[in-house]
């Protein structure tokens, strides 16, 4: 289990590493390949 | 985590499509048939997955659905006719998809938090499979684009094999299957017999309808409104991030607030978002407030939803449950996609189907105000006493 103290820092670890992961995916969202890559996708 | 692996994986598929039929010489039908099987399978699997997870514990049944993924994706990746790949891509993920979807993963999480937790936990699971649909898709791409789709396949497949440790966490914390008398098949009944549940499971295949349908044709809309590619992707990864914040969000108000009138304003605000969409000029600043928009109401459906199977009807079936209910979703989730191309072709535009989707919107809307929130065991009591 996680130290009580411990906690807060667990959590701002975790909410940079979203943030990272986040303008990461923002950013691959917008290059070229994905857009060709989703243009010719379907799914359901 | 486990959400955000499975659900999220699937998410990339469709950029399989192009690679895999070029290299392969496969039509696209022959892709598109395997990924119709294995959201059929998805759908009806998942309720006797489900149904597994209540009666006997849903980490055998992760760990099941872990394997069947990863050897899905193994086999996809060395697939070479399309038999071989309606047996990985359909049938095996299908199956790996019905042990660690939402409905499994949900039911353990509503029966591990208390009551009045138990919102708020559904919408962090929720957001954490909100968040794995947003990055696994460009992660998807990414890996084909460096790599190639083989290996992509094989990296993918490797990745899932991360759900089996984590559901081996989740062992021996089904403590609700052994209380209360009731059966499987009388829960079953008992929730068949609940106008509510039919109400919910419309109202969530209105959900399934519009997502799938906006995921689908909103960026080739906008390319024909004369927008840009990049802003029809913007939209969509303000949509995906949104989504995260939505799922949480929604699940964190339904703790304090009534779950249905919750579930009746995310409809209502979704009308009101498409009817300003399709009314006002197309700009950057329409195109951000509608992704924004419709990115916080995205999700938010399933907590909510799932946490109002639990309220009515309990924990202790809940897997087999919203399983059923999640299966209305698959189904407008399919009748979206088809629907949206289906009209763009005959008519040669999706105005009708936006609008189709303001009626649906208003439709849900009204249908949850009628759901009977009381939990049906204590009126079963209530009614028992002399």
């Amino acid at each position: 289990m996680i130290r009580q103290t411990h906690r807060p820092l667990v959590w701002l670890i975790l909410a940079t590493l979203l943030a990272y992961v986040s303008y990461l995916s923002f950013k691959a969202y917008l290059n070229p390949d994905f857009l060709i890559g989703y243009a010719n996708m379907f799914s359901c | 985590m486990v959400l955000m692996l499975s659900v999220g994986t699937r998410q990339s598929f469709g950029l399989f499509l192009q690679p895999m039929t070029l290299e392969l010489g496969w039509t696209r039908e022959t892709f598109g048939f395997a990924i119709a099987l294995q959201n059929i399978v998805w759908g009806l699997g998942q309720p006797f997955a489900g149904a597994i997870a209540d009666k006997f514990g849903a980490a055998r049944v992760i760990v099941a659905g872990g394997i069947f993924y990863a050897l899905g994706l193994l086999m996809m990746a060395h697939s070479t006719t399309g038999l071989a790949f309606d047996l990985s891509a359909g049938i095996l993920v299908g199956l790996g998809l019905s042990g660690c979807g939402f409905g499994v993963v949900m039911g353990v999480v509503g029966r591990a938090a208390p009551p009045a937790k138990r919102s708020a936990a559904l919408g962090l699971v929720g957001a954490g499979g909100s968040f794995g649909q947003f990055a696994m898709l460009p992660f998807g791409q990414s890996l084909i684009s460096n790599f190639g789709w083989l290996s992509a396949l094989l990296v993918l497949a490797a990745t899932s094999l991360v759900i089996i440790p984590l559901a081996a966490a989740l062992a021996g914390r089904n403590t609700a299957a052994h209380a209360g008398s009731q059966s499987l098949s009388a829960a079953i009944r008992e929730a068949a017999a609940h106008k509510g549940f039919w109400l919910l499971t419309v109202s969530f295949l209105v959900c399934g309808f519009q997502t799938l349908f906006i995921m689908i044709h909103l960026p080739a809309y906008l390319v024909d409104q004369g927008m840009s590619p990049t802003q029809g992707m913007t939209a969509l990864a303000l949509i995906g991030f949104f989504n995260i914040v939505g799922s949480y969000g929604c699940g964190l108000l339904g703790g304090h607030y009534s779950k249905k009138y919750l579930l009746v304003w995310l409809y209502s605000i979704r009308a009101v978002a498409i009817s300003l969409f399709i009314a006002l000029p197309l700009s950057t600043f329409t195109i951000w407030g509608f992704g924004i928009t419709m990115g916080i109401t995205w999700l938010g459906t399933v907590p909510l939803t799932n946490g109002l199977v639990a309220q009515i009807f309990g924990v202790k079936y809940l897997s087999t449950l919203f399983s059923i209910v999640f299966l209305g979703h698959q189904i407008g989730s399919f009748l979206g996609a088809w629907y949206g191309g289906l009209m763009f072709d005959l008519t040669g535009s999706y105005t009708t189907v936006w609008i189709f989707c303001i009626v649906l919107s208003v439709l849900a809307a009204a249908l949850c105000v009628p759901v009977d929130e009381r939990d049906v065991t204590l009126l079963r009591a209530a009614e028992s006493k002399p």
